[in-house]
């Protein structure tokens, strides 16, 4: 060591001087609460020590950051982060985190549990060295991989991935049970992808990277299975799955590409099924290895019980691979005669082109098998009725190929299963229900035996059930199934990827169209994010966007989807949505958001350009040029114009149910709407009939307590009242309330309107009390889930005056009608006839009070004295 | 503890491709580089990304390398490696890949030369006390800090460990002997 410092480390008192100015690791830092800090070890995250518990006298682990920890570094989130997610973990064989704190450095520092234990690398070392004929040996490796297995299962349910599985990150403790330490690169599912950071620790942990780790691609549970596959294929093996010696590049692309030979072909002593199934976990695509961790732990149980392992047949490149397994036995047979005849370098020569030919037949025949499936989802669903039109000769050809597929033999499972969903989707949008159910149940059922219930070819069609389910009214069926499929999607493909959020997307619609907005608006807005995050397509972001859209404003939330609208149609204007279609239906979204916020002279306008370019487009039979037709007969019905609105309501119904039966939810909105029709024009008895009807059919379609239900039911409650039956309309508003008290809550504005209804009903009947409450309850409800000064609220209390002044309760009754005016002169101007209105009934409550002064002041107001 | 993979032998290991070496290398080299980043003025998160570029660097060059103690220190090949490393990030942010000195030259800046060797320093500091925690009993251990290190009164440290006072001084001139034949030790290896 040349320099000034050349005898630093001679001098005593320079080197205590070093030691203390130093202050790294031999300075045992200060942890409140914890003593007899041992340095035990130290990484590219932090310092390990063993320590004291002052309190308690109990032995732990802390783990402190290294250097000045800054709050909010990169380091000190990730170190948040790792503390987090870890103490959400209640596993025997995950290290327990007891406790966290900060230095007076200010690093914070990490208390766990302290493992004595042996790393597993020298665990597998010495059974081996233990057990001759390895026998033993296998069994003890099967029983410990399927603890960790388990373990690593209980974090994915969590959302904890480890991704940085290596030896040194298990041990093996005294009862020989794994316990997983360091999950210090462990990340949410929900985390971005890892990327290839090429951190340090990384680079340690390169030999058993996944491919996409190494490739910078998303990595999710099936990362964590790989790497178990990595270290079961060591245990079994004595060595890698492939080689890990040479440069970086070398080993990425082996990690990437190499086909790890079967390890009992390395050892015979091996059981194959033991190494079949770490070669399942070494899969290159992660939708080829077990769906998730506890699959794996379920085949190391099997195998150890003696059972047939349970992951059904081979995939396709399973028994690819196998095949080019025996070519190059053959192959390497025959270069070995050569050898002896030709010599080396020919023989490698040889052996190369054989190899490379049976690799070739290999994947033409995977090539041409996922060319036949690209083909017959380009063709067929291309048939998609919104983008052509409903195409009599295509429904021959989807005839057609769904009886050869029925009929066609030795196909191999994961094929057939592929092929069912594409015949699913194509019927699904043929709005063939029957068959498209057929299908998807026929897919669910292959690709589970064949793929796994958790694979992403499964799940595609386990979601075409839940939405065949939804399409035809069995609503609370399809968002079980939905949300089933959605928890299955994040642990097996993890919560970034695209498919994942395409299925969080489609979750979401189903939310609202089962009438549960809140909890939609938070599952289409996760949902949004992770799209966009995933990179979806503009199609399936507009979609999402436009449910986001609707549900936020059966919330309430009419800005926000506003705002969402705009960028929607931004996005069409900028023509990134090149689908004709989708631009035709988002003019249609677009339109009926304008009318359900209230703009009823521009959602007309709307709704008549939509409609031409549906006809079209789309042709005037086709379910979406239906939609729209409803939409403009229900607009005329806002603006009161029933005559003209009547034809369209009426064919829009007569259409859809010989289309799509009575029992489909469209229809059965259409019948909703006509007689809500014939309600608001007079022709009581007709609506009495369809509203009755409609009622029962929802009720028995979708739940009595399901929110278009009771929309029906509260206009059948109007019929009757003006039909003069008002004892029968008063049950109605009561069963109504009750219901949606439930379904709802109190806060709530649908509930609130029902109070008032209810009430005024009451009020009319002479039960002024109970009208009283309910008004109040009704104005409480309302501004609790409307924006302050909203008229809605306005009315309420208007109503509520009149009723306090009827029950000579006159102060209550003057200050609700104050407060009325208020709100609606400034939503509607003092000339309103609601404002007006209001100002009379506070008129009568100062005439009824006796306050002659107070009631010819306000009068004034009325100008017609 | 105690014994210590040698500074040459995990050279020779990197140079033959050992993957698992890597680790060590991060594990014994990763601090000092960023610790000598983040005395050059790069944040943390950089300076830990730093440690990345360099061993990269190191990785790439390393197999076929042929280690000649007579073209110059490892120390010096390092440092100019960092400062490489840092003079990129900071011209370009952060860098792929760093360019890896073919010749070692001495940079002449006292400030930089006053860094690395501070950090140069700790690093050894903390080398040799790894490999001296796996000898010491816990009563030297915690004589030895508390006496030597922190300053506390040797008959008081005495008192609160419950050993005799000569223990306490035994302690700290045992330790401090060995401290210094370990990093002698590895400054030797290092060449």
């Amino acid at each position: 060591m040349g320099g000034a410092g050349a005898s630093w480390f001679e001098d005593p008192a320079a080197l205590l001087a070093e030691l203390r100015r130093s202050s790294g690791p031999e300075a045992r830092p200060s942890c409140d609460g914890y003593e007899d800090l041992v340095e035990i070890g130290r990484g590219g995250q932090g310092v390990v020590f063993a320590a004291t518990q002052t309190s308690t006298g109990r032995r732990v682990a802390v783990k402190v950051l290294p250097g000045a920890a800054l709050a909010g570094s990169s380091h000190a989130r990730r170190f948040d982060r790792e503390v987090r997610l870890v103490a959400t973990l209640a596993h025997e064989s995950i290290v327990r985190v007891h406790d966290r704190g900060v230095t007076p450095d200010g690093a914070p520092f990490l208390v766990m549990e302290l493992v004595e234990g042996t790393p597993l690398d020298v665990w597998w070392q010495r059974l081996r060295q233990a057990d001759g004929d390895g026998r033993l040996r296998q069994t003890a490796i099967a029983r410990l991989f399927a603890q960790l297995a388990g373990a690593l299962a209980h974090a994915h349910g969590r959302g904890v991935l480890h991704r940085d599985l290596k030896p040194s990150n298990v041990r093996v403790d005294e009862f020989g049970r794994p316990r997983i330490l360091d999950f210090g690169l462990a990340k949410g599912i929900n985390d971005a992808a890892f990327g290839l950071s090429l951190s340090g620790e990384f680079l340690g942990s390169l030999p058993w990277a996944s491919p996409e780790q190494v490739s910078g691609a998303p990595t999710s549970a099936a990362t964590d299975v790989y790497q178990i596959g990595v270290l079961l294929y060591q245990a079994l093996a004595d060595r890698f799955p492939y080689d890990v010696t040479g440069t970086f590049r070398e080993v990425i692309d082996r990690i990437g590409a190499a086909l790890p030979p079967h390890p009992a072909t390395l050892d015979r002593r091996v059981d194959a099924d033991l190494g079949a199934i770490a070669l399942r976990c070494l899969e290159k695509q992660p939708a080829e290895r077990y769906p998730t961790a506890l699959d794996v732990q379920r085949d190391l149980d099997r195998w150890h019980r003696g059972e047939p392992l349970g992951w059904g047949a081979d995939s396709g490149w399973t028994m690819v691979r196998k095949q080019l397994r025996r070519h190059r036995t053959a192959v390497a047979v025959t270069a070995g005669t050569l050898a002896l005849a030709i010599g080396f370098g020919a023989v490698m020569t040889v052996l190369w082109v054989r190899a490379a030919n049976a690799e070739q037949r290999a994947s033409a025949e995977l090539a041409q098998s996922s060319a036949l499936v690209t083909f017959l989802d380009d063709i067929l669903s291309a048939a998609d009725p919104d983008a052509r039109g409903r195409d009599v000769r295509l429904l021959d050809v989807t005839q057609r190929a769904s009886d050869d597929l029925a009929a066609a033999s030795g196909l191999h499972p994961a094929t057939r299963a592929a092929l069912h969903g594409v015949l699913g989707r194509v019927f699904l949008s043929l709005d063939d229900l029957k068959r498209a159910g057929r299908h998807f149940d026929r897919a669910v059922e292959t690709g589970a035996a064949a793929l796994g219930a958790a694979h992403p070819a499964t799940l595609r069609a386990r979601a075409g059930v839940a939405q065949v389910a939804i399409a035809t009214g069995s609503v609370a069926a399809g968002v079980r199934q939905m949300t089933a499929c959605c928890a299955d999607a994040e642990m097996s493909l993890g919560e970034a990827h695209p498919q994942t959020a395409d299925l969080h997307a489609r979750l979401g619609g189903m939310l609202m169209q089962s009438g549960r907005d809140k909890a939609a608006v938070a599952r289409l807005r996760a949902a949004l994010a992770e799209q966009t995050e995933a990179g979806a397509s503009p199609a399936s972001l507009g979609i999402t966007r436009d449910h986001l859209a609707m549900a936020l404003l059966h919330t309430g939330d009419l800005e926000e989807a506003q705002d969402l609208h705009d960028e929607a149609l931004a996005a069409l204007d900028a023509g990134s949505v090149p689908d004709p279609a989708a631009a035709v239906k988002r003019l249609n979204n677009y339109a009926s958001f304008v009318h359900s916020s209230g703009d009823l002279e521009l959602a007309k306008e709307l709704y008549e350009a939509a409609l031409a370019r549906h006809r079209e487009v789309l042709g005037s039979d086709h379910v979406a040029t239906l939609a729209v037709l409803g939409n403009v007969g229900k607009l005329l019905l806002d603006q009161r114009a029933f005559a003209a609105a009547e034809p369209y309501l009426r064919e829009v119904h007569d259409r859809r149910v010989r289309r799509q039966g009575a029992r489909h939810p469209a229809a059965m909105l259409a019948a909703h709407n006509l007689g809500a029709l014939l309600l608001e024009s007079g022709t009581l008895e007709q609506a009495d009939d369809v509203l009755t009807a409609a009622a029962r059919r929802r009720a028995e379609v979708l739940g009595a307590e399901h929110a278009d239900t009771l929309v029906t039911k509260t206009s059948l409650g109007m019929v009757r009242w003006r039909r003069g039956e008002r004892e029968q309309s008063v049950a109605i508003g009561r069963e109504v309330l009750a219901a949606q008290r439930r379904r709802l809550g109190d806060d709530n504005i649908d509930t609130a309107i029902s109070m008032n209804n209810l009430a005024k009903k009451l009020e009319e009947l002479g039960e002024l009390d109970e009208a009283a409450a309910l008004y109040e309850q009704a104005v409480d409800g309302g501004t609790a889930a409307l924006p302050e000064g909203h008229w809605f609220v306005a009315l309420f209390r208007s109503n509520q005056g009149v009723c306090l002044r009827r029950l000579e309760r006159f102060a209550a009754a003057a200050a609700a009608l104050v407060a009325a005016i208020a709100d609606l002169e400034a939503t509607f101007g003092a000339e309103d006839s609601r404002t007006l209105q209001a100002i009379r009934n506070l008129a009568e409550v100062y005439d009824a009070w006796d306050r002659p002064a107070e009631a010819r002041r306000w009068r004034k107001r009325l100008g017609d004295g | 503890m105690g014994s210590l993979t040698t500074h040459t032998e995990l050279l020779g290991r990197l140079a033959d491709s050992d993957p698992l070496a890597w680790r060590d290398f991060v594990d014994r080299y990763g601090g000092l580089i960023s610790g000598f980043a983040r005395r050059r003025g790069l944040q943390d998160a950089d300076a830990e990304d730093l440690v990345q570029d360099v061993l990269m660097a190191m990785v790439k060059v390393l197999p076929g390398f042929q280690y000649d103690r007579g073209r110059g220190s490892f120390r010096g090949y390092l440092k100019t490696a960092c400062l490489n490393a840092i003079r990129r990030r900071q011209a370009r942010g952060p860098a792929a890949t760093v360019e890896v000195p073919s010749a070692v030259a001495d940079d002449a800046d006292a400030v930089v030369q006053e860094a690395w060797e501070a950090e140069w320093r700790k690093y050894h500091m903390g080398l040799a006390w790894q490999r001296l925690a796996g000898e010491l009993s816990q009563a030297d251990r915690s004589a030895f800090q508390l006496y030597a290190v922190e300053g506390q009164e040797a008959a008081a440290t005495a008192q609160t460990l419950g050993v005799s006072v000569d223990r306490v001084y035994q302690a700290k001139s045992r330790i401090l002997k060995r401290l210094s034949t370990l990093i002698a030790e590895q400054v030797a290896d290092e060449g």
